[in-house]
């Protein structure tokens, strides 16, 4: 029987090496490669889980947005429908004829109506400018008035209630520059009013066949008549 | 009996080597199976992350799309707002004046009497007429105590004596038993008329603009 040429010492070192061979060539490759896959997926959890965190917070004022875009419609349909004469300009030529009746039927008649309601002696010359003859000249979400001065007799309170009552009038009126003279009960008080209107909607397309616009184009330059430019819608 | 191995050690290698080698490949299958059981343990632990992520981005992405809705509806609220605000706000306007003119009212002596008042911007310029010097000097008090209406009151001058403004025309009769000095002097007819100008704490605000 001859002596084995393998011994138990070949074995030993032998294993170990191939188990550290084992060992390194998962871990450097499997192991590391799927460490680092977990860390790259820990990322995008963070990052997805920072945003989501924010859910509740968002949905409040999400509903918080809503609340207050329905309450500020109301309040303004409200508003709209006591101070405004019912004209859009979503189709310029209804808008415009609405324009029209309103410049040359109504509002003269209103505001020498509520001028004349009484207790207070009123004098004026009211004014209403013309209305534009082009509906493509119509671009403004304000059209402003200058209706002009008026005066007004009474006592002291009458008048200062005469002009707090100006609120109540059938349009929206900025009431500037009041000055009383005289003593009461035979004081003046002389103010002028301007005049707002806020059309319904927005703007229209234009009308090809009425030509090109301009501010005011077509005869709406009457004194004391302006549309603003400070909204295009 | 003595028992004597009279073999040499390398005969009982042979099954020494034979053990040996068993437990190495058990040693090597062992550590085989460690490693192979970690790889499972980290895949599983991989595919559950990789699950719990795609789930939590969806759930950003609904969150995104809830921040896009709120964008939208606040984008919404400025231009009715607007309105509101301008409506609201030349209403407002309005009452400013007469509010003033009331508050102005409290502060003047009953017994002077104004015959006009302008506000302009902060200033605020008044006519007035005071039958006598003492309904005068109480008037200018009163304006001087304002300090929440005003910063600055002046007053135009008074003339002297005599003075046809005033009614005196030269030395008046003395009353029985002395002059009288209760502030009436005697031979005043007319009054005084001045004017007051004052500059306001609180300019009126202006209108709002659209």
């Amino acid at each position: 029987m001859r002596k084995p040429k393998i011994q138990v010492i070949h074995l030993l070192i032998a294993t170990v090496v191939i188990c550290i061979g084992i060992v390194a060539s998962l871990y450097y490759t499997v192991i590391t490669n799927t460490k680092k896959e977990i860390e790259a997926l820990n990322v995008r959890y963070e990052k997805a889980s920072a945003v989501a965190s924010e859910r509740p917070k968002l949905e409040k004022q999400l509903a918080e947005a809503k609340q207050k875009f329905i309450e500020m419609t109301a309040k303004l349909d409200v508003l709209m429908k006591e101070k405004m004469p019912p004209i859009s300009f979503d189709d310029r030529i209804a808008g415009m004829m609405a324009l029209w009746k309103e410049n040359t039927q109504v509002l003269g008649p209103m505001i020498v109506r509520w001028m004349n309601r009484g207790p207070l002696i009123a004098n004026g010359n009211v004014s209403i400018p013309a209305p534009p003859v082009n509906p493509n000249g119509i671009t403004y979400s304000l059209l402003t008035y200058n209706l002009g001065s008026f005066t007004v007799t009474g006592d002291f309170r009458s008048i200062l209630d005469h002009v707090r009552d100006w609120n109540n009038f059938g349009r929206l009126v900025r009431v500037d520059g009041l000055t009383l003279n005289g003593q009461s009960p035979n004081m003046t008080g002389t103010y002028t009013v301007t005049m707002f209107i806020i059309p319904y909607g927005g703007v229209g397309p234009e009308i090809p066949m009425a030509g090109g616009g301009g501010p005011g184009g077509g005869g709406g330059g009457g004194a004391g008549y302006v549309m603003e430019e400070t909204d295009k819608e | 009996m003595l028992k004597i191995n009279l073999l040499p050690a390398y005969v009982r290698q042979k099954a020494a080597l034979k053990k040996a080698i068993f437990l190495c490949l058990a040693v090597i299958i062992l550590v085989g199976a460690g490693m192979l059981y970690w790889i499972i343990t980290l895949k599983n632990e991989k595919d559950q992350r990789e699950k719990e992520t795609i789930a939590m981005e969806e759930e950003a992405k609904r969150v995104e799309e809830i921040r896009k809705q709120l964008n939208e509806e606040l984008a919404k609220i400025p231009p009715v707002e607007k309105k509101v605000n301008f409506i609201q706000g030349t209403m407002d306007y309005n009452l400013k004046a007469p509010e003033f003119y009331e508050e102005l009212a409290r502060y003047t002596y009953n017994r002077v009497e104004l015959s006009s008042m302008n506000i302009s911007g902060n200033r605020v310029t008044m006519n007035a007429h005071a039958r006598t010097l003492g309904d005068f000097g109480r008037y200018l008090l009163n304006m001087y105590n304002a300090t929440s209406i005003y910063t600055n009151v002046s007053v135009s001058t008074i003339p002297g004596w005599p003075s046809a403004t005033l009614g005196t025309s030269g030395p008046g009769p003395l009353t029985p038993g002395g002059r009288d000095f209760t502030g009436v002097l005697p031979g005043i007819t007319n009054g005084i008329d001045f004017t007051v100008n004052c500059t306001l704490v609180k300019p009126l605000p202006g209108p709002p603009t659209y």
